[in-house]
């Protein structure tokens, strides 16, 4: 019989207290002495497991608790105790059959039953829950229990095939409607399951029906959730119950006249009712009753009482726009009571200081003509009441006048601008940020400048003309003001993104990364964040501090997997059936993480460069760290990701033809499913050659290898010429070590080919070797100088191991005729890679000498190659420029020339 | 001009343009998600049309008795969409499911001392000080400093017993809480 009593707690406690300071082996010295004199005692073979599982024995840990379990034990603080073992180690299943056990011995006991609804809940065993509610319904008569039951049908329902689908959530229906006629259905997140299971089969007309059945406090519970009047108004919709449909967001909208949901489901009502000839009870057509005049009518009224406030709000001047385009666009032969023209310019007249207005308008601005683009802006400025003496209408200038520059952007007045005007227009706005400056003294060290988004618009400006004219020069520009203008507003993240972004265009790394940390990026943001530094982070030989970034992100995985499930285990506990489905979701787009995946195969690349400086090293970390069944890139893999990386959260005014500054700012592709698959097959090969057996597993991956780095360049692909190469390279190798293979089992013929191979690799690596590079100006190193130099090391890094891998299995074989010409061969291999490292090396000398001296060389062509800003020219910034181009510029740059230095001379 | 709605769990991958800000913290997945299996019906946001996220108050509810009441735990609004009524919007909505669904006395907050804007803006929605406490934020470089725990009755708290004047005078400590 499994029972605890058998040792007392006295005993047992210290134990306890040993494990929870983690001071393990004190815990064991104390469970083993207790076990001496008890072996078979259940408690302490568990607790014993525990802290075998602690101490990374798990092996020892499954089996003793294996033991335990046999017996059946029931009582709490063993089924504790095992539970803390399995559920770490994922053997949800073993908790489930734990528990399930204890409960057959105590049906009665409640809270027993409850953690074995939960493991199940863990263990995602959807069928097994249904049940286990069910069961617990009876035996307890909560109501609660119940609602698990249906909620796990619908769970059923979801993850079945549709035909079992449908059987599952018309299941869930029938008892749904069996909990309410016996009166059981009491909260508005019973409510919410209700709904779920009505819309999961579209049945719109009854999920209408069931809210406007409510009994009266349940209905009264939820008029107050905004949910569930948005379920609601939808269904109104759904259903074309346009009349009714208006009355609802007329009462929102009269409590709230912000409510944009509101107005959409009032408008898309007002055109239904507009364009059918529907007919009410009493056979009269709708639209005699209701037409666009009493929209006009209705807003028109909702603008009167704003405008007679204080703080007016824009909602019904914004849904005036919305009604007015939509007759433009709907109804061609009906004229708009005002032109979207003229309701534009009286809306920034009312709300041009609000920084909101650039995009409250930008969606009415789309079929502007440049005519009246311009004479809208003119508007605009001439609205702004410049000589105004008040400070707080000053400051409210300020924004007016973002709003301007803003929205010219937008309307693409800037386009056609030559160099010398535009850069007289970023001195216009430098300007402007300066005066602005005054009213801004007494703000907090944690809020930004008024006239921060002038400095913004100013480096989109610089950017623009580095894209048009591909001269650093201009970027340099923008980050003198964007560092500037972020001394004053220390946390302007704005600031810190488009910094990050530019100067990694200039092949600097070691800045963004410390930007990257001011920022305090974690938990959920290392997911969508991390990838503005950890993208192709290889690219600036700075291994350590590149592997670390990455590595800095893996948390929030592993968070997930252990935080998520206990929460969805807390929505069952509080009945919060609205959430289940929303957390299992949230769980599966971390865990499926496109970037996840990114983030792993990075390392990899890393971490396989930093480990092959040393032969034994890099064989060991193939042995023991690549393990293939992790390095999926098939394509329902791939297809099954999700991408949560954040692109839109830096702040865009360009037209909508343009790219984003986003799009602008990136040097290379952004990452993608084929740069995921090569990154995957890559070290898959090394591993395949390592291991020395099934070669035949080759094949497929050289080809896939082939195929992805053969893939027509379009727009969106995410790999580039370079990573083609590496591709091509590590597909050769393959190649290499297949046909030696088959040299050793005897065919002749493939010597040739070996030696074929070898000289295409040969030449492949002279082609690449970047001697194009042999006169690098300092004003025009950037990225792809930095990432042309580590990938070619990178290269010739494959090249070398696999060499290796090939040599040692001649040396492994006694020395049998024809070794000695395969010998050499490989030989000529590797003097080529050594000779190209050398000249390598050689250019990358010269370039760190350059930048030694280099700086004041570069400032002098910064100001001068183009038009220099005034805020360049200004001595006063002089210390600051200087201060940036030693300390940003030049410092990262050395740091990643002499690592790659270093990389070489580990390998001639 | 805004959609106020329930916070979806997945709004978690989107709220960088919100959470980027200095003095809004993000905190783990447990934080988030616990308020949201327990009062999903307090954690809210105001979406923009072009259905970006603008700002987003967490609260629930809590104590025992009279002191049964909304909390709110946090509320932030991106720094281009201030000023635009966005916190009142949601503060409301929390008041209101505060009294309706869950029949609070009362509201309350914790603000710090220095932040002058915040406080004056409770005042103006109706909240006032009920007392000081001392070093409630402590970030680790000793920068402590005091809040003020300010509140607001509900119709149910006919009396006004949750508030009292003066309450900056009523000085407690965090233990006390």
């Amino acid at each position: 019989m499994a029972s605890i009593t058998d040792v007392s707690e006295r005993k047992i406690r210290p134990i306890y207290e040993a494990i929870e300071i983690s001071n393990y082996k004190s815990a064991l010295t104390q469970c083993n002495k207790l076990l001496k004199k008890q072996p078979e005692a259940l408690i302490l073979k568990a607790l014993k497991g525990l802290i075998l599982e602690r101490t990374g024995k798990t092996e020892e840990a499954l089996q003793l608790c294996s033991q335990v379990k046999e017996k059946k034990p029931f009582d709490e603080p063993i089924l504790q105790a095992l539970t803390m073992v399995y559920r770490p180690l994922g053997k949800h299943d073993e908790i489930v059959q734990l528990y399930e056990n204890a409960v057959r011995q105590n049906p009665n006991n409640e809270e027993l039953a409850n953690h074995w609804f939960m493991a199940l809940v863990r263990n995602n065993d959807y069928k097994g829950q249904q049940q286990a509610g069910l069961k617990l319904h009876k035996t307890f008569k909560v109501n609660k229990y119940l609602f698990w039951s249906i909620m796990s049908l619908v769970l059923q329902a979801e993850n079945a095939p549709e035909s079992q689908s449908t059987i599952f959530i018309s299941l869930a229906e029938r008892m749904m409607i069996k909990a309410v006629s016996e009166e059981r259905m009491k909260t508005t997140e019973e409510v919410h399951l209700y709904m779920i299971i009505l819309l999961k089969q579209n049945k719109f007309k009854e999920a209408l029906e069931v809210l406007e059945n409510l009994k009266v406090d349940l209905a009264q519970k939820c008029e107050n959730d905004t949910e569930m009047i948005h379920i609601r108004n939808d269904l109104l919709l759904k259903t074309g119950n346009w009349i009714k449909a208006i009355d609802a967001s007329k009462s929102s909208l009269e409590v709230n006249a912000d409510d944009w949901k509101a107005y959409l489901i009032y408008i898309d009502s007002i055109f239904h009712i507009i364009e059918s000839d529907e007919k009410d009870e009493n056979g009269e057509s709708l639209n005699k009753k209701l037409n666009l005049d009493d929209a006009r009518e209705f807003l028109y009224s909702l603008q009167n009482k704003e405008s007679q406030s204080n703080d007016a709000k824009r909602g019904p001047f914004l849904a005036e726009l919305e009604l007015e385009k939509r007759v433009v666009s709907i109804k061609k032969e009906i004229k708009p009571a005002k032109e979207i023209e003229t309701l534009v310019i009286e809306y920034i007249r009312k709300f041009g200081e609000k920084s909101s207005c650039f995009e409250d308008l930008k969606p009415y601005l789309k079929d502007f003509s440049l005519e009246t683009s311009k004479k809208f802006i003119e508007e605009f400025k001439a609205s702004i009441d410049n000589n105004c003496e008040d400070e707080k209408l000053k400051i409210r200038n300020i924004q007016k006048n973002i709003n301007v520059y803003k929205l010219e952007r937008y309307l693409g007045l800037l386009s056609d601008i030559n160099e010398s005007d535009a850069i007289a227009y970023v001195d216009k706005l430098w300007k402007s940020y300066e005066d602005a400056l005054q009213y801004g003294s007494n703000l907090l060290d944690t809020e930004n400048q008024y006239g921060d988004d002038f400095v913004i618009l100013a480096s989109h400006i610089l950017i623009d003309l580095y894209n048009k004219k591909g001269q650093n020069s201009f970027l340099y520009h923008a980050i003198f003001l964007l560092d500037n203008a972020l001394h004053k507003s220390k946390y302007n993240f704005q600031f810190k993104l488009l910094l990050i972004r530019l100067y990694r265009a200039l092949g600097i790394i070691l800045e963004p990364l410390e930007l990257y940390k001011s920022m305090d990026i974690k938990h959920v943001q290392l997911d969508t964040m991390s990838h503005y530094v950890c993208e192709r982070s290889s690219s600036f030989a700075i291994y350590e501090d590149a592997i670390q970034a990455c590595y800095d992100t893996l948390p929030i995985y592993r968070n997930n997997d252990v935080e998520t499930p206990e929460m969805i285990v807390q929505a069952y506990k509080y009945a919060t059936f609205s959430k289940i489905q929303e957390f299992i979701q949230f769980r599966k787009e971390l865990d499926n993480s496109l970037q996840k995946i990114l983030i792993d195969r990075e390392i990899i690349r890393l971490e396989f460069l930093t480990m092959s400086k040393d032969f034994k090293n890099i064989m060991e970390y193939l042995e023991k760290e690549i393990d293939t069944s992790d390095l999926n890139y098939d394509d329902s893999f791939c297809t099954s990701r999700y991408d949560n990386r954040d692109f839109v959260v830096m702040n865009n005014y360009n037209s909508s033809q343009s790219k984003t500054v986003e799009e602008d700012t990136r040097v290379s592709p952004k990452l993608d499913n084929t740069w995921l698959k090569i990154f995957s097959i890559v070290p898959q090969i090394f591993k395949v050659m390592h291991n020395n057996n099934n070669i035949d597993s080759l094949i497929p991956l050289i080809e896939e290898l082939e195929n992805s780095v053969k893939l027509e360049n379009k727009e969106g692909l995410g790999i580039t010429l370079e990573e083609r190469h590496i591709g091509k390279t590590v597909a050769s190798l393959g190649r290499l070590y297949v046909t030696f293979k088959e040299v050793q089992r005897g065919q002749k013929e493939s010597v040739e080919k070996l030696s074929k191979i070898i000289d295409e690799i040969i030449s492949a690596l002279k082609d690449t070797f970047t001697k194009e590079f042999s006169e690098i100006k300092l004003q025009e190193l950037s990225w792809k100088h930095m990432y042309r130099f580590s990938t070619f090391i990178e290269t010739c890094n494959y090249i070398i191991v696999a060499n290796k891998i090939v040599n040692e299995m001649i040396n492994v074989k006694n020395k049998k005729s024809g070794n000695k010409e395969l010998a050499q061969m490989l030989q000529a291999l590797s003097t080529s890679v050594k000779q190209n490292l050398e000249s390598t090396k050689k250019q990358l000398n010269d370039l760190n000498e350059k930048i030694k001296n280099g700086n004041d060389d570069l400032l002098s062509h910064i100001k001068s190659e183009n038009n220099c800003t005034e805020f360049c020219k200004n001595d006063e910034n002089l210390q600051l420029i200087k201060g940036i181009l030693a300390d940003k510029v030049s410092l990262s740059w050395k740091s990643s020339i002499e690592s790659m230095i270093q990389a070489i001379e580990f390998r001639i | 001009m805004s959609e106020l709605r329930r916070f979806k769990t997945t709004d978690l991958f989107r709220f960088n343009n919100v959470n980027l800000d200095v003095l809004t913290e993000t905190y783990n997945i447990s934080f988030y998600l616990t308020y949201l299996a327990r009062w999903p019906d307090l954690f809210c946001v105001q979406e923009s049309p072009s259905g970006t996220i603008m700002g987003y108050i967490m609260g629930k509810a809590e104590g025992r008795n009279k002191d049964w009441h909304g909390h709110v735990t946090a509320i932030t609004v991106a720094p281009e969409y201030r000023r635009l009524g966005l916190a009142d919007g949601m503060m409301k909505l929390l008041e209101n499911v505060s009294e309706k669904i869950y029949d609070g006395y009362f509201v309350d907050l914790f603000v710090r001392v220095s932040n002058k804007v915040a406080i004056g803006m409770y005042k103006k929605f109706g909240y006032s000080v009920f007392r000081r406490v001392n070093g409630y934020y402590s970030s680790g470089d000793n920068n402590e400093e005091d809040a003020f725990d300010m509140r607001k009755p509900l119709p149910r708290d006919e009396n006004r017993e949750s508030v009292i004047e003066n309450g900056e005078n009523n000085i407690v400590k965090p233990e006390d809480l």
